[in-house]
């Protein structure tokens, strides 16, 4: 994620289980198509999230890989890919403090609205560090 | 008006004897009244006679002295003779010529037409008289010489047929009757007084004789009956009394009588108010005994009228029930009909059945092919889909590498965009035909299931309607039988109709009965209350008679002992 201001970020936009999620592009090293391939470096991005037990239905599933910048890889099944847009970061509304010590463990950093809705950031990096550590 | 024997007695008596006094009364006073009158007669007879025979006399006389003289010389000395006051005499002829008169301008005329005020031609009548007796008297009125006033006279005359003449004197006898009313209040007065002496005597006897009645009226009648009379208004219903018999005459036999019969009424009120008594008893116990009847007859009457009445709701219940029985028959007979029917159209209805699900199974081969071909259709779009969507993701990542290339990739960034817009679009499109051909394919699937089902039912019915074709024919007889077992029971409905009709009829009649026993009950409760007040009554009236020591009971015992 990029920090400095008036920086502008190419997000990619996607929705699972109704909950709107975006992603830096620089993160996404490319998308695929899910056939209902299993392997031990793709992981259910609601699972990923730690989606209260609920059982989430992915309408349109793609797999997107993650630069991870080292040897493993990392590919979250994400569902309903909407748009690549680009947003400036005033845009962009980071967590209250109370809140951001519980997002970021999740990889949630920030809150854009669009289109009338709230999409959550979410920092794959951050993500990896906190729930993959065996990931590098 | 109270009137008293006594007085009764005493004013017939008085009655009696007075009319007896008064007739004899009258009957003397009657013949005192006319031996005076014919005293008076007497007296004016012989007053007449005495002037008849002064006046006879006289003519005799000159008579006597006619016969011995000259006619002239007669005829003067008649002329001149007077006897009395004014007595005279004179003579005419046969003829009626005066031939001598003291007043001589009568003489030598003719008198023949001389008639006193009362119509009587004097000299004519002398004349007739002389002529048919020789002599004889006449009646007339004349008045007196020198006066106006006209007298009753009588004249003697006697014919002289030697000479023929009428000699004849007249007298006067106005102091007759002059006399004879003197002599008529001497009479009178002596009539009076015999009259008055007469009712007197009368009057005293009948004083006399009514006392005497006074007397023996008191001793034998009003008396003896006043003693009865003071012993029965001291009555006081003692029927132990007796009146004192005092005579031996019809009052005597009365009190006697009496006596015997108010001792054969003692005897009888004994035994009335023995009677009496055990009439009231029985009175008492008859009408307990009716209080109690009049109670079970009541009881009774309202029970035939509660058995009546539901009699009766069984009566219309079993008409009601002969009727829906007749029309349950009626009824049986038509679904018999029906049935059989029924049947037939069930069978009809088994081969349409038939053909309808032939023809369904058709269609639904039909249907099925149909949604066949939806899913190969909806296996194209499928295809298209994921053509549009690996479009689409080829266009997210020509975006990323577009994104990843900066400014160098703007261009092939908006060639990506595009290209996801017409991935969007195609899978949009896609999304749309497949929805349709979901729909469709749904309604294929609804379809089928649903011509499955109906075939499934169509079966169904069709086994229903063998089943029910069986069973209607299983069903015609048991219908039958059902339609004779109706008629059964409507003709035994209606007999039962009939017995129950007659029933409430008898019981009507049982319900009339009772209210004219009950009715009678009451009557004859009413008549018993009434014979108990009336023998209380007679009791009371019984006790009132005094009938020996203690009232009633002394005859009561010995008419219980009698009875």
């Amino acid at each position: 994620m990029s920090g400095e201001d008036d920086i502008r970020l190419e997000l990619l936009f996607f929705s699972v289980g109704g909950v709107h999620f975006a992603v830096d592009s620089g993160q996404v090293a490319g998308i695929a198509t899910y056939d209902g391939e299993q392997a031990d470096d793709l992981f259910w991005f609601h699972e990923e999230m730690g989606y209260d037990g609920n059982s989430v239905s992915y309408h349109s599933p793609n797999i997107v890989t993650i630069r991870t910048g080292g040897v493993s890889s990392y590919r979250v099944i994400i569902d309903s890919m909407e748009d690549i847009a680009e947003f400036s970061q005033n845009d962009i509304r980071l967590f209250p403090p109370l809140l951001e010590v519980f997002s970021l463990r999740r990889g949630m950093w920030g809150v854009l609205p669009r289109h009338g809705r709230m999409v959550l950031l979410v920092d794959f990096k951050r993500l990896i560090r906190e729930i993959r550590p065996d990931i590098n | 008006m109270l009137i008293s024997i006594r007085k009764k007695v005493l004013g017939l008596t008085f009655l009696c004897i007075f009319s007896i006094a008064a007739v004899i009364s009258v009957i003397s006073i009657m013949n005192i009244v006319s031996r005076g009158e014919e005293r008076i007669a007497a007296y004016r007879a012989t007053l007449l006679s005495e002037k008849k025979q002064q006046i006879k006399g006289f003519v005799d006389m000159a008579v006597g002295v006619l016969e011995k003289m000259p006619a002239e010389d007669a005829r003067k000395a008649i002329k001149n003779m007077r006897y009395g006051q004014n007595g005279y005499l004179w003579i005419h002829d046969f003829n009626n010529i005066m031939v001598s008169h003291p007043d001589p301008r009568l003489e030598g005329k003719d008198q023949s037409d001389l008639r006193d005020p009362n119509g009587i031609y004097i000299l004519q009548e002398i004349t007739k008289v002389c002529r048919d007796k020789g002599e004889g008297y006449v009646n007339y009125v004349w008045k007196v010489p020198g006066q106006e006033e006209m007298k009753p006279k009588i004249t003697f005359a006697r014919a002289i047929p030697s000479r023929n003449w009428i000699i004849a004197t007249g007298i006067y006898v106005d102091d007759i009757d002059v006399l004879v009313a003197k002599e008529h209040g001497i009479i009178k007065r002596e009539v009076s007084s015999s009259i008055l002496q007469y009712i007197a005597v009368s009057l005293t006897v009948l004083v006399l004789i009514q006392i005497v009645v006074f007397f023996l009226v008191n001793r034998f009648i009003a008396g003896p009956i006043e003693a009865i009379t003071g012993v029965l208004k001291n009555f006081n219903n003692d029927l132990t009394i007796t009146v004192p018999v005092t005579t031996a005459d019809e009052v005597g036999e009365f009190a006697r009588w009496f006596n015997e019969h108010i001792g054969r009424l003692h005897q009888i009120i004994g035994k009335v108010s023995g009677i009496t008594e055990k009439l009231h008893s029985h009175v008492g116990a008859i009408a307990s005994s009716m209080d109690h009847q009049s109670g079970f007859s009541t009881q009774l009457s309202s029970s035939v009228v509660e058995i009546s009445s539901t009699m009766e709701e069984f009566t219309s219940t079993a008409s009601q029930i002969a009727q829906h029985s007749q029309g349950v028959v009626e009824r049986a007979d038509k679904t018999l009909d029906d049935t059989k029917n029924g049947a037939a159209e069930v069978e009809n209805l088994s081969f349409k059945v038939n053909d309808i699900s032939l023809n369904i199974q058709a269609n639904l081969s039909e249907i099925v092919e149909l949604g066949r071909k939806s899913k190969e259709i909806n296996k194209v779009m499928e295809i298209i889909n994921n053509i549009a969507n690996q479009t689409k993701l080829i266009a997210f990542n020509a975006a990323l590498e577009a994104a990843s290339a900066g400014e160098a990739g703007k261009r092939f960034g908006v060639v990506a965009v595009e290209i996801r817009r017409l991935a969007d679009s195609v899978v949009e499109s896609t999304g749309e035909i497949e929805g349709k051909i979901t729909e469709i394919l749904d309604s294929v699937n609804r379809l089928v299931m649903s011509s499955e089902k109906s075939f499934q039912l169509i079966q169904e019915g069709q086994e229903y309607a063998s089943h029910t074709v069986s069973m209607l024919i299983e069903s015609v007889d048991g219908v039958e039988e059902t339609a004779d077992a109706a008629r059964q029971i409507s003709l035994s409905t209606q007999q039962q109709q009939i017995a129950s009709s007659q029933v409430v009829l008898a019981l009507k009649d049982i319900e009339q009965g009772v209210r004219f026993a009950t009715d009678s009950i009451y009557q004859t409760n009413s008549a018993t209350n009434e014979l108990a007040e009336l023998s209380e009554q007679l009791r009371t009236l019984v006790t009132t008679f005094k009938i020996g020591k203690a009232d009633g009971e002394q005859g009561t015992a010995a008419i219980q002992e009698t009875l």
